[in-house]
């Protein structure tokens, strides 16, 4: 149990909703959404699909633990193939849209085809039908989710949108569930986009059961004990959230600034977790209002701001005088560092506009970067920008910048690219700061070596929630590691990367292990779920989505030549900070990587790999 | 969190004014209470006495030790363990944060 046990596959082509079992014997092997949604994903579709056809599909899935009194079981992941980085695309989201769709009684939606106009999927517990979106096509995530409830006069509903980005093929636009948590990266809302596939609604009121109620009841409590005597879970990110970081990365020198070119930024305090709280001039009111947090959450790192109305980005516009979604730390480093503009406010109306129009800010911000190199070095010019000076540093730009993605202005529809598109259109590939296609976050890897390894092997393209090194290089979870040093990171990814995918499996948050060990979580697994999910299994499983995952790549055709990092990062080293006249060390950790996971040296899984790990 | 400025002046470890061993402090997130009036958003610059070290600076401020998760000198980091031991050497910057997290 825990699972619903029941899949829904919507054919968009055909306009029909058809319920399924659920494959438990893959569930044995997979546990649930991340690594189940792969197995279903790469069964079904042809590595070599062109992302944006029919022939692609897109999987919205929850966990077994999704919608459970679990804490933080409020996952679900949107998987697929990406049109950003031609990989296996799995982006995962927060919010109440996942613990409704199961509670709903669905495990996934697999959605295939295309639809020949713009339709909304509405699911009603059992029910689920395709409606005209022809009204909502063309308008923001906020306003279609706003409509659907109207419609169909239920405030309960829990939405999943796309905004006018995604359908017009901007490559980096996200699925955006309640307003403003999202599936952020590599594309997904692009996809949903491309199948005429506008929002999905969901009502889910069937209650979820778990195998031994008694032992889940006693691990959930166990766990919850846990979190709430963590000073990290407890204090730290509810009263901070992520954004408590810009300070520690800036002082560290890991702070990817104006593209990459420096490694700390001068205004990091500005834009920090620190100065969220500070009264501003203006009004006296702090950016941030609250914290916030997703169904059965009990850490709360959510942000909950409000743009100072004087500001100039929200002067004229009293659509965004209202508290929403505030910056994290990623979009406050991509839209802010990364491009070199030390204005909180100016951040927080681009966060808005990027959940209002689901665009992962993470690679807004860093193409808006690339954008302002290009711009700089002559490459770009105002005839090409449509005359916005994109100046680093400039609030102004930052904001035209955006509204330009939004609005689909030529400008956007270059910006809409990404950046290593973008860059290589311009004649200056080396300028984008992506690997397999897709930006890295907010990390630079002169500063903290493990995030190298992280982004270069991630398969997802550049990312750093595959394996979160930072918290043990930085934070000194769960024991500190030495930042500058590329001794033993092979093994600390390889850990990191098997625990996380077995974790965003689960329907539970990857947040939980700054407080959580593997010892803490399977035994909330195991009570939900039969089957064996100890320790030992649950890292297996983990390691078996791991080369589930890149053996879907290589088939696509990526090769090892794609596991490397931006030039920039390779050769010129950082300037300023701990790390002053380091490059990344990836060639001295990435041999070691490929033999501790089994591979060949060319970073192939060996068929001894596979066999142990039941993929041959 | 404490009011800024509730330890200023500190004890006579410190001294405020330019000097050779004059150094930058920081400190963030609910520790930024600790710091002294005089001081800039989390920065402040001062003066401490020879030899001082990081954990003889912070106690001068009655920054809670309990609360000290993360210490970084210019950037490095320096173990919880070693805070009476290190001593602060003119120019240096010395940032000092509680349990924090992020991601």
């Amino acid at each position: 149990m825990a699972w619903a046990k029941r899949i829904l596959r919507v054919n968009l082509t055909e306009g029909t909703c058809k319920a399924e079992p659920l494959n438990m014997d893959w569930a044995m092997d997979y546990l649930g959404q991340r690594g189940l949604a792969t197995k279903y994903f790469v069964e079904e579709v042809d590595p070599k699909v062109d992302p944006l056809s029919p022939e692609n599909k897109l999987i919205m899935t929850t966990g077994p633990l999704t919608g459970t009194g679990a804490s933080t079981a409020a996952r679900y992941s949107v998987v697929t193939k990406g049109p950003l980085t031609n990989c296996i695309a799995c982006s995962n989201s927060g919010g109440y849209f996942g613990a409704e769709l199961k509670n709903a009684g669905w495990d996934m939606i697999i959605f295939e085809g295309k639809a020949d106009k713009p339709v909304y999927l509405v699911i009603d517990d059992d029910e689920a039908e395709l409606h005209d979106a022809s009204e909502i096509w063309g308008t923001s995530v906020w306003h279609t989710d706003d409509w659907i409830k109207e419609k169909h006069q239920e405030p309960q509903f829990q939405i999943a949108a796309i905004g006018v980005p995604g359908e017009n093929g901007v490559l980096f636009s996200a699925v955006v569930n309640n307003k403003h948590r999202a599936a952020g990266r590599s594309g997904v809302g692009t996809v949903m986009g491309s199948k005429n596939l506008k929002a999905v609604a969901v009502r889910g009121t069937k209650g979820i059961t778990v195998n031994d109620p008694e032992a889940f009841e006693k691990a959930v409590n166990d766990a919850k004990a846990v979190i709430a005597g963590n000073a990290v879970t407890h204090e730290a990110l509810p009263t901070y959230g992520t954004q408590v970081l810009t300070n520690i990365i800036n002082e560290l020198g890991a702070l990817p600034t104006r593209n990459a070119q420096d490694v700390q930024f001068e205004k990091a305090n500005d834009i920090s977790g620190e100065a969220m709280h500070e009264p501003r001039r203006t009004d006296g009111k702090p950016n941030l209002v609250r914290n916030a947090g997703c169904f059965g959450c009990t850490i709360a790192c959510g942000r909950i701001s409000q743009i100072d109305p004087t500001h100039f980005s929200v002067k004229d516009k009293p659509q965004y005088h209202h508290a929403s979604g505030g910056v994290e730390y990623e979009n406050a480093w991509a839209l802010g560092a990364d491009t070199g503009v030390g204005d909180l406010e100016a951040l927080t109306y681009c966060n808005y506009r990027c959940n209002e129009h689901a665009l992962d800010p993470i690679t807004t911000g860093a193409t808006i970067a690339a954008a302002m190199e290009l711009y700089k070095i002559g490459a770009l010019t105002d005839e090409d920008t449509g005359g916005i000076k994109m100046e680093f540093g400039s609030a102004e730009a930052l904001v035209a910048a955006v509204d330009a993605i939004c609005d689909g202005t030529d400008f956007g529809k270059l910006l809409g690219l990404g950046s290593k598109r973008l860059c290589e259109k311009f004649g200056h590939p080396d300028l984008s700061m992506s690997v397999k296609g897709q930006e890295f976050p907010a990390y630079d890897p002169r500063g903290i070596q493990g995030m190298g390894l992280t982004y270069a092997t991630s398969n997802r393209g550049a990312c750093h929630l595959r394996s979160y090194t930072v918290a043990s290089e930085v934070l000194g979870i769960p024991e500190k590691t030495d930042p500058l040093v590329t001794d033993g990171k092979a093994g600390l990814v390889k850990v990191f990367q098997d625990l996380t995918a077995f974790v965003d499996s689960s329907g539970l948050c990857i947040f939980t292990t700054f407080a959580w060990s593997a010892e803490d979580i399977a035994p909330q697994i195991d009570a939900a779920c039969e089957g064996d999910w100890s320790v030992e299994n649950l890292m297996k499983v983990g390691e078996r989505i791991w080369n589930l995952e890149r053996k879907f790549n290589l088939d696509a055709g990526m090769t090892a030549e794609d596991d490397t990092l931006p030039k920039r990062i390779l050769k010129e080293a950082a300037k300023t900070g701990p790390a002053k006249g380091l490059v990344n060390g990836l060639d001295k950790m990435l041999p070691e990587y490929y033999e501790l996971r089994g591979w060949t040296p060319q970073g192939v899984p060996t068929e001894e790999t596979l066999s142990r790990l039941g993929l041959a | 969190m404490r009011e800024r400025g509730a330890h200023w002046p500190p004890l006579s470890i410190l001294r405020q004014g330019s000097g050779p061993l004059k150094i930058t402090l920081k400190l963030f997130a609910t520790l930024s209470g600790y710091l002294p009036a005089q001081a800039h958003k989390n920065v402040v610059e001062m003066e401490i006495g020879d030899g001082a070290t990081i954990g003889a600076v912070l106690d001068s401020l009655g920054v809670p030790r309990q609360q000290v998760h993360l210490t970084l000198v210019d950037g490095l980091f320096v173990p919880l363990g070693e805070l009476d031991a290190r001593p602060l050497r003119p120019g240096e910057t010395l940032a000092v944060w509680p349990p924090v997290a992020g991601g």
